[in-house]
C-alpha cells in the first residue's frame, strides 16, 4: 500500500497500525512486513508527488482481503493499494529485502547475460 | 512464353539467443524490481515486444504482468517511462 507522504513518520505508523488491526481482527496473520520509505511516484495521484510504500506479507482468506481492501478504500491517507498472491511468503520477503539492499542487482545480472 | 516460376526464398535462420532473464537465473519477476522492469520499457513507457527484447514466452508474460502491476502502484508511469528516484527527497 502507499500512504500520503505529507504525513510524518509517527502519523504514518498510526495508519499502518490501524490497518494491521483490520487484518488481524478478520483472522488474518501478518507474517512479515516491510517498509520501502518515501518514494517519488511515477505519476501524480490525487495531486501528490511522493508516497510512503509499505508491504504486508499476510495469510488470510477472502474475507480478510475483502475487508482490508474496503478499509483501504475508505481511508483518505492510503492513496494506492493492491494485493497479490505469492507462493512462498518468506521467499518473497527475503527477496524484497535483498532488492532493497541492492536495487541494481537483478538488472546487472540481465545486462551481463545480454553482454555475454 | 514461359510460365512465371514461383521463387522460393529461404530466410536465413538467425542464431538463437538465450532469453536474457532465464539466462541470468531469475525465476520470478517482481513488480517492485523497478530497475529490472526499466530495462524492458521504452522511453515512452511502452513494453518492448518479445521479438526485440528476445525474451521467451514465460518471461515476457511475467514481465508484462509485473510492469502492469508496477504502473498501477505508481512505480512506473503509463506514459513517461521511469522517474528517477534521486529527486524524491523533498
Amino acid at each position: 500500500m502507499v500512504i500520503d507522504a505529507a504525513l510524518t513518520e509517527e502519523e504514518s505508523q498510526v495508519v499502518i497500525d490501524k490497518h494491521k488491526e483490520v487484518i488481524t481482527s478478520t483472522d488474518g496473520v501478518i507474517k512479515f512486513e516491510s517498509s520501502w520509505g518515501r518514494r517519488r511516484l511515477a505519476y501524480e495521484v490525487q495531486k501528490m508527488k511522493s508516497g510512503i510504500y509499505h508491504m504486508f506479507y499476510l495469510e488470510g482468506d477472502g474475507n480478510t482481503i475483502e475487508e482490508m481492501e474496503r478499509q483501504f478504500g475508505y481511508d483518505d491517507q492510503v492513496i494506492k493499494f493492491f494485493a497479490i498472491t505469492v507462493d512462498d511468503l518468506e521467499k518473497a520477503y527475503n527477496k524484497f529485502e535483498t532488492l532493497k539492499a541492492d536495487p541494481q542487482k537483478t538488472a546487472n545480472l540481465v545486462s551481463e547475460s545480454l553482454g555475454a | 512464353m514461359s510460365k512465371k516460376k514461383k521463387k522460393h526464398f529461404f530466410r536465413e535462420k538467425l542464431p538463437t539467443r538465450p532469453c536474457p532473464i532465464t539466462n541470468a537465473g531469475i525465476e520470478e519477476i517482481d513488480f517492485k524490481d523497478v530497475e529490472l522492469l526499466k530495462m524492458f520499457i521504452t522511453e515512452k513507457g511502452k513494453i518492448i515486444p518479445r521479438r526485440i527484447s528476445g525474451l521467451n514466452a514465460r518471461s515476457q508474460k511475467r514481465l508484462t504482468r509485473a510492469i502492469k502491476q508496477a504502473r498501477n502502484i505508481a512505480l512506473l508511469s503509463f506514459a513517461e517511462g521511469y522517474v528517477a528516484q534521486d529527486e524524491a527527497q523533498e
